[in-house]
């Protein structure tokens, strides 16, 4: 089981594994035009991706991702788009993970370690 | 001055008319066919053979791809009947350019299931239009798919659709079924080989067919185009168009040749399935009911666009197609009639008026009898309604919905003008127009999930081989005691012979002078 997230570049990624379930994508306000018609997204029953988000709005995903216990993961961009069009956790491949200073102080931000495939419970 | 305009009058209305004729003949002889291929048995409910179904071992993966732009109104329906599906094997991938409200509904978490997947893709522009759309699709589509069926928004598709379509499709392609696949209709052998690229299903625009006269129309015209035109092609090995909607594609064959960005994607992709060597086979057995445009400027803009974006293709393709060896002789005449189809109505309409000029005038070239003029007029004017009233018919709404074919004349002559104008701009035009969408409303005055066909299980027999299509088989039907098929039948062959038999006689061979005709 895992919470995770990405951003490649500008694109962010959000998803899970095992039992989780995804976050509602309406929890990001509107305005920060990540999930909405002004922007390209897509989604499924375990992530989301959303392409071209701006620095601002992608720091603000960021912290509120946080705040819903995921934990941010540098990960293969390929192994997350094949996750996304088969469905299939165990193509994940985890490169670094990373974990914020913070939040590893308070607890583990996720049980993420620099393996490959990512564990999924 | 007159006689010059009833003269010239007289000859254009022969050239329309004539024109207008070549189509009535193949809508006469359709109802005939049609007629004699359905109907002979007992009313009965569906496909029999998809019933038993094969309990969900042995199911192809299939991914369901719904192209959304501003649905709001009906985005929930097809979504929530593409997830209760009696099928084991499956995703729904929806491809979404709204900019409506429509996001929001994409966006409930009410559809994260494990079964059957859903996937959605949002974009930022419409580049493509559905073509575009739907090429995101097959892009996110799971490998493992081997088929891809399209909905648009508007339709509900039945539980058992899926399992309808694979068995369709298993039936027909001799990948799937075996060397004994050929229909009946394969005289001399034409299309062995030719591999099945997609099933095309029956479109039953029947939803809120009650709401007003339009809709009534077009539930009528659609009748005539889906139980009578489309079964006749199936029955003679003409080419099929795939029509936008409740078709069954092969995910192997797509993905190879890919969704084109026509402003009619579904024929485009026709045109190129033939010229590869596939074939594209119809079904009335396979439903999906869906909504009807409510008003005349609905309904306008959308023929518009089928008529630009249809015209425009045949002139991109034709020479291509004409001169392909992947295409029998019968797909190229059918594809000829098809070329300039958005023209038909305005060869009726000019014809008519031209005629009706030439009888105010009382001139007519010397080979011109009147008797002649009535009765390419009359067979002209009621190939089509009789076309609508036999599709009715065959699907046991006579009753019911007969007065809808008054209201599909009446549509024919009023948009007329501006599909004829629209295919124009297509022959003419060095690019396409933009994509005009049809609204949607989610209105629903007649709730029905499938039609009781009448002698479905004479179609399932046809397509076995059993009785063969001829003579014997036409005559059997003909005196068959049913009256309603009896007049029908006998109607459209006396109005499909009139023209020809009454030019016979002003033409001097005396076939009827005197006699039938007077």
């Amino acid at each position: 089981m895992g919470r995770y997230y990405s951003t490649q570049g500008s694109d962010l990624y959000i998803w899970v594994t095992g039992e989780d379930e995804l976050i509602d994508l309406n929890v990001f306000p509107s305005g920060l035009n990540i999930f909405e018609a002004d922007s390209a997204w897509r989604s499924s029953q375990r992530i989301a991706i959303s392409e071209g988000v701006g620095g601002e709005a992608l720091g603000v995903a960021e912290m509120i991702l946080r705040y819903a216990d995921y934990g941010a993961v540098e990960a293969d961009r390929d192994s997350l788009e094949d996750y996304f069009v088969k469905g299939d956790e165990r193509l994940i491949r985890v490169v670094v993970p990373v974990v914020p200073l913070r939040r590893a102080q308070r607890r583990p931000a996720a049980s993420v370690r620099t393996s490959s495939p990512l564990p999924t419970s | 001055m007159g006689a010059f305009i009833g003269l010239t009058a007289s000859y254009l209305a022969l050239v329309f008319g004539c024109l207008f004729f070549l189509y009535a003949v193949k809508y006469y002889a359709s109802t005939i066919l049609a007629l004699s291929t359905l109907g002979r048995g007992r009313g009965a409910e569906g496909d029999p053979r998809a019933s038993a179904g094969d309990g969900g071992r042995d199911e192809p993966f299939v991914s369901i791809h719904l192209p959304f732009y501003n649905e709001v109104n009906v985005a929930r329906r097809v979504i929530k009947a593409c997830l209760s599906l009696d099928y084991g094997n499956y995703e729904v991938i929806v491809v979404d350019d709204s900019r409506d409200e429509t996001i929001g509904v994409l966006k409930e978490a009410g559809w994260r299931r494990p079964s059957p997947a859903v996937k959605f893709v949002h974009r930022r522009d419409r580049s493509g239009f559905k073509g575009g759309a739907l090429s995101n699709a097959v892009r996110y589509m799971d490998p493992r798919a081997e088929f891809v069926v399209v909905f648009d928004a508007d339709f509900i598709p039945p539980p058992d659709i899926l399992r309808r379509f694979v068995s369709h499709f298993r039936e027909h392609d001799p990948s799937y079924a075996g060397s004994d696949s050929l229909p009946n209709y394969d005289i001399g052998g034409e299309l062995r080989g030719k591999p099945v690229a997609a099933v095309q299903g029956y479109q039953l625009h029947h939803l809120n067919k009650s709401e007003n006269w339009v809709t009534r129309g077009v539930r009528a015209e659609f009748s005539g185009s889906y139980m009578v035109e489309r079964v006749a092609t199936e029955r003679y090995g003409g080419m099929k168009m795939i029509s936008g909607s409740v078709f069954m594609l092969r995910a192997d064959a797509l993905r190879r040749l890919g969704w084109g960005m026509s402003i009619t994607e579904d024929w485009e992709l026709t045109l190129r399935l033939y010229l590869e060597g596939y074939r594209v086979v119809y079904t009335p057995l396979i439903q999906a009911p869906a909504e009807i445009p409510t008003t005349i400027r609905a309904l306008a803009k959308q023929r518009m666009r089928w008529a630009e974006g249809h015209t425009y293709a045949v002139k991109r393709y034709f020479q291509k197609v004409l001169g392909s060896a992947n295409l029998t002789a019968r797909e190229k005449l059918e594809f000829l009639y098809f070329s300039p189809y958005y023209f038909q109505p305005l060869f009726l309409l000019v014809g008519s008026l031209f005629w009706l000029v030439a009888e105010v005038n009382h001139r007519y070239p010397a080979f011109w009898s009147p008797t002649f003029g009535w009765s390419l007029a009359l067979s002209n004017l009621l190939a089509l309604p009789l076309m609508g009233l036999a599709g009715i018919f065959l699907e046991g709404d006579l009753r019911a919905d007969y007065s809808g074919v008054l209201s599909f004349v009446a549509i024919g002559y009023i948009i007329a003008p501006f599909q004829a104008y629209a295919a124009m701009k297509g022959l003419l035009e060095p690019e396409e127009g933009t994509w005009v969408r049809t609204l949607k409303t989610g209105s629903i005055t007649d709730r029905v999930l499938r039609l009781k066909l009448r002698g479905i299980v004479d179609w399932v027999r046809l397509r076995r081989g059993l009785p063969r299509f001829g003579f014997g088989a036409f005559v059997k039907t003909v005196v068959h005691p049913f009256p309603v098929r009896h007049v029908l039948m006998t109607t459209s062959m006396v109005l499909m012979t009139l023209p020809i038999l009454t030019a016979l006689s002003s033409l001097g061979f005396g076939i009827v002078g005197g006699g039938l005709i007077g």
